[in-house]
């Protein structure tokens, strides 16, 4: 007899339905699986005979086939244990096949019967529900991964014997109540921007940054605060939204980065991958195609400590996701697409030693300080709109530590402006003010006389490039956001000139 | 005798002795003359003992070789060549020692009737000494006088650049220390190419010489030679520029330091000149009196130290007057923040804490001034003040 078990196979961040397809016949005893297997899909075979065996049923020596399809779809990861295992044993029907119809089984099986986490649980429950299944068997480990997605049941299961024994008694399957996930909750953060003291520059430049998704230099000298001021970037974005939250979970599960703890994520990740990190690592890759730090950072912050250290090559690596938000991925059975939407934050001394204009303090000569700067490649300081200076904090604001304005009321703040650049380019695919492109800024950024005269006199004075230029409108144009103005006045403009480059 | 033929002899010359013109005098005293050296039988010129055996067979080779193709190739490039015998070359050069072979030179050689003076500093620089810098050359560009410096970073780079952009009839002239037709360091490009064509660029070393870190001290005495007097910027307490100074003393120049604070690693070396007997440089205007009332440099007379008592009881014109400048801007929120600024970086949290400004409004004042040259940004968000022209 023939029997059909769905399961999942994850590509990407989505999640394909396949059919565990099994038949039992008389014959020699083997056991056969066929379906463009990975080795670790091969292998199934024995963890699968065994765990049957030890969770106390004994199957009679027969011709095993085992199909996954459809067959021109590598199957990869250890997901398929399960559904192997329930599809033969109800193709020696002891499991009735009706119970099956309309779920989907997924889950690894050890050799004593115990069903084992897996990745991409959410991926796979969000494609079972999309394609119509009414329940989905995941392990009891992964049970909180699934129950955050709605109008599907979630069953978790912790092993073949408990599975067996519910179904041969006749039993409801126990279906885990949906979990609500709380994405406004203002504990949800650690740190919070009322611990940064003083500051006030770096406040106003990081806010400017966030409404806008603006990227951003901090550069000062070591222990200025540089990496505090970022950690705190995500505590004032916007909170996730829902959806926000499952796209982003969606990597992390894939990734095999959710747990019982963290079953989907309620925070904007921050994401400081070290200054050795190669690309794959940053922009995603390996055999599996497995996605990196800037998908990791998606709806986040990508925060690179020490920019000049980066090496060359994986810096300018980030040009195409800083360009199109998301990563292309291609290996040879297929090419992944996976959201990189980050915010770039980028943190950097002055100078080697750290210390420079600070010439009682600073050992660099003129020389090595010029060469520090050039290691950082020119395209990715192109796509830099704000750089800011961070200085040591006085002793004064240390005493007085944490009077700072928290991240609840700059948040807030952001959130208008956001919304007024939602709004704002609604017709348009972008989303806000660092998107603009050239023809969007003549559009968006309109400046009138005085202004037109600031900015040719800056283009002259200060040397920009056409780029630089339209970085300056751009950041303008989102002070002005921040002040409520429908139009960029000067001041917005000659603030905006303030934060342009210094190389 | 300068015919061509000889001046390309002198070129190759200068290829082979261009660190030790003392070899190519001795050379030419044994045997009496330009002609009878060039015209040496090979073992003549391999018997000699003052030369290395390696070093008389690269003489040998030159003195075969095509001296007239070496000296097109090098015209061809545009590059000038002034042997010592040439009627151009300058007569101060002939008190320096040892004096050059020659010069070659990109644009021109400094007029021998102007005064000069040599601007000079270290390669590391605070924003005190390059402002300094360019407040003192802009005052000889006034009056009248070349500025000659070393085309290095810092100090040197500083002074080619006030002189270039103040614009009008000011000439300056920078000596390297690798062939003319270099550009070391890479960084000071069109500093290059504007003193080729406002100015020149002067070398003994034959063009390609690589900018070696021995040919430095070694050209430093030409700098000192083509001027009447030396001023030290910035000089840290084992600095080269104690080098330009020292041939300058060995000359008889007239040496001026600007003063710094006792604590600046920077100023260490100025503020040793000083107490050792240098004239401090307190004015650019009194320091170009100073300058104009010296004798000519190809006089050979020593320069003696006069004190005009009266000058100091004169109301000399300030120095650095930010005043002034303050009350060229006119709105008052702008020249509260002007005048919060100094001539060394501070960052606008500390402007902001001084003025009482909120940072944006205070950034936004900042680039106003820097889009009318009162202030400077230094580092991202770091100003220092400006006086504009």
């Amino acid at each position: 007899m023939v029997s059909v078990v769905f399961s999942a196979a994850v590509g990407g961040i989505e999640a394909q339905i396949i059919n565990v397809e099994a038949d039992v016949s008389d014959g020699l005893p083997v056991f056969n699986m066929v379906g463009y297997l990975s080795s670790e899909v091969k292998e199934a075979k024995d963890r699968v005979r065994t765990s049957i065996k030890n969770s106390g049923i004994s199957l009679k020596p027969k011709h095993i086939t085992v199909n996954l399809s459809p067959a021109n779809l590598r199957k990869t990861g250890t997901g398929f244990d399960l559904p192997v295992a329930v599809s033969i044993l109800a193709a020696y029907e002891l499991i009735p096949q009706d119970i099956l119809d309309g779920s989907v089984v997924v889950g690894e099986l050890s050799l004593e019967g115990r069903i084992k986490r897996i990745s991409g649980i959410l991926p796979i429950v969000l494609a079972a529900r999309d394609k119509g299944f009414k329940r989905v068997i995941v392990p009891r480990e992964n049970v909180l991964e699934g129950a955050v997605v709605s109008d599907i049941e979630i069953v978790g299961i912790s092993s073949l014997g408990e599975l067996m024994s519910l179904i041969m008694n006749g039993e409801e399957l126990p279906v885990t109540d949906p979990v609500k996930v709380v994405l406004d909750d203002e504990k949800i953060y650690a740190e919070d921007f009322s611990e940064v003291s003083g500051q006030l520059l770096a406040r106003r430049a990081v806010e400017i940054a966030v409404s806008g998704m603006h990227n951003i230099i901090l550069s000062g000298p070591p222990g200025a605060g540089k990496t505090m001021l970022a950690k705190r970037i995500p505590t004032i974005m916007p909170m996730l939204s829902f959806d926000e939250s499952v796209e982003l979970s969606r990597i992390y599960s894939i990734a095999g980065l959710l747990d019982e703890d963290r079953y989907i994520l309620t925070r904007r990740p921050f994401c400081a991958p070290h200054h050795t990190a190669t690309i794959p690592s940053l922009i995603g890759g390996g055999a599996k195609a497995t996605p990196g730090a800037v998908s990791l950072s998606h709806n986040g912050v990508l925060f690179l400590d020490e920019l000049p250290e980066f090496g060359r090559e994986t810096i300018e690596s980030l040009r195409q996701p800083l360009e199109d938000r998301k990563v292309n991925i291609s290996r040879m059975n297929a090419s992944y697409t996976y959201p990189a939407g980050f915010m770039l934050v980028a943190s950097m001394n002055p100078c080697p030693c750290g210390f420079y204009p600070d010439r009682t303090k600073c050992t660099c000569s003129p020389m090595s300080i010029e060469r520090y700067k050039h290691r950082i490649s020119r395209p990715i300081l192109d796509r830099i709109d704000i750089f800011v200076n961070v200085e040591k904090t006085d002793f004064k604001d240390i005493c007085d530590g944490g009077s700072g304005e928290g991240s609840c009321s700059i948040r807030k703040r952001i959130e208008t402006v956001r919304q007024l650049q939602l709004k704002r380019y609604a017709t348009e695919k972008i989303r806000f003010n660092s998107q603009l492109t050239g023809g969007m800024v003549d559009k968006y950024c309109v400046l009138n006389e005085k202004c037109r005269k600031i900015m040719e006199k800056a283009y002259d004075a200060l040397q920009l490039s056409a780029r630089g230029y339209h970085r300056i409108l751009k950041v303008a144009r989102t002070i002005a956001d921040m002040g409520g103005f429908e139009s960029i006045m000067e001041e917005h403009l000659r603030e905006a000139i303030g934060y342009r480059g210094f190389m | 005798m300068t015919d061509i033929y000889n001046e390309a002899r002198w070129i190759a010359l200068s290829k082979l002795f261009a660190c030790e013109a003392k070899k190519a005098d001795e050379l030419l005293e044994y045997f009496g003359g330009m002609e009878e050296l060039f015209t040496a039988s090979e073992d003549e010129i391999m018997s000699l003992d003052i030369l290395k055996p390696g070093t008389a067979k690269e003489l040998y080779e030159t003195i075969k070789s095509d001296v007239m193709a070496q000296a097109q190739r090098i015209s061809c490039k545009g590059i000038d060549f002034y042997s010592r015998e040439h009627p151009l070359f300058p007569k101060g050069l002939f008190r320096i020692d040892p004096v050059p072979v020659g010069l070659f030179v990109k644009g021109n050689l400094p007029g021998e009737d102007k005064r000069a003076v040599a601007v000079v500093g270290s390669r590391t620089s605070s924003n005190y000494g390059r402002s300094s810098c360019s407040l003192f050359c802009n005052a000889f560009v006034e009056a009248g006088i070349d500025v000659i410096s070393g085309m290095a970073l810092g100090i040197d780079a500083a002074a080619h650049e006030s002189v270039l952009q103040a614009g009008g009839p000011g000439k300056t002239y920078a000596v390297l220390g690798c062939g003319v037709d270099l550009v070391y360091p890479r960084t000071n490009r069109l500093i290059y190419d504007k003193l080729v064509e406002r100015g020149g660029v002067i070398s003994e070393f034959y063009p390609g010489t690589e900018p070696k870190s021995y040919n430095f001290p070694i050209r430093n005495r030409i700098i000192a030679g083509l001027s009447d007097a030396v001023l030290a910027i910035e000089a840290g307490s084992r600095s080269g520029t104690l080098i330009t100074v020292g041939c300058a003393l060995d000359q008889g120049k007239e040496v001026f330091a600007l003063p710094g604070r006792i604590t600046d690693k920077l100023s260490e070396g100025c503020n040793k000149l000083i107490s050792l007997g240098a004239n401090p440089a307190l004015d650019p205007y009194d320091t170009v009196e100073r300058i104009k009332k010296l004798p000519p440099r190809d006089s050979g007379e020593r320069t003696v130290k006069k004190y005009d008592k009266s000058a100091l009881n004169a109301s000399a014109k300030d120095v650095y007057d930010n005043r002034e400048a303050a009350r060229r801007i006119g709105a008052d929120e702008a020249r509260k923040v002007y005048l919060s600024l100094s001539v060394e970086p501070k960052c606008i949290d500390e402007i902001a804490d001084e003025s009482g400004f909120e940072v944006g409004k205070l950034l936004e004042i900042l680039v106003s001034l820097e889009l009318e040259g009162f202030a400077k940004q230094a580092g991202p968000c770091m100003y220092v003040q400006c006086i504009p022209r």
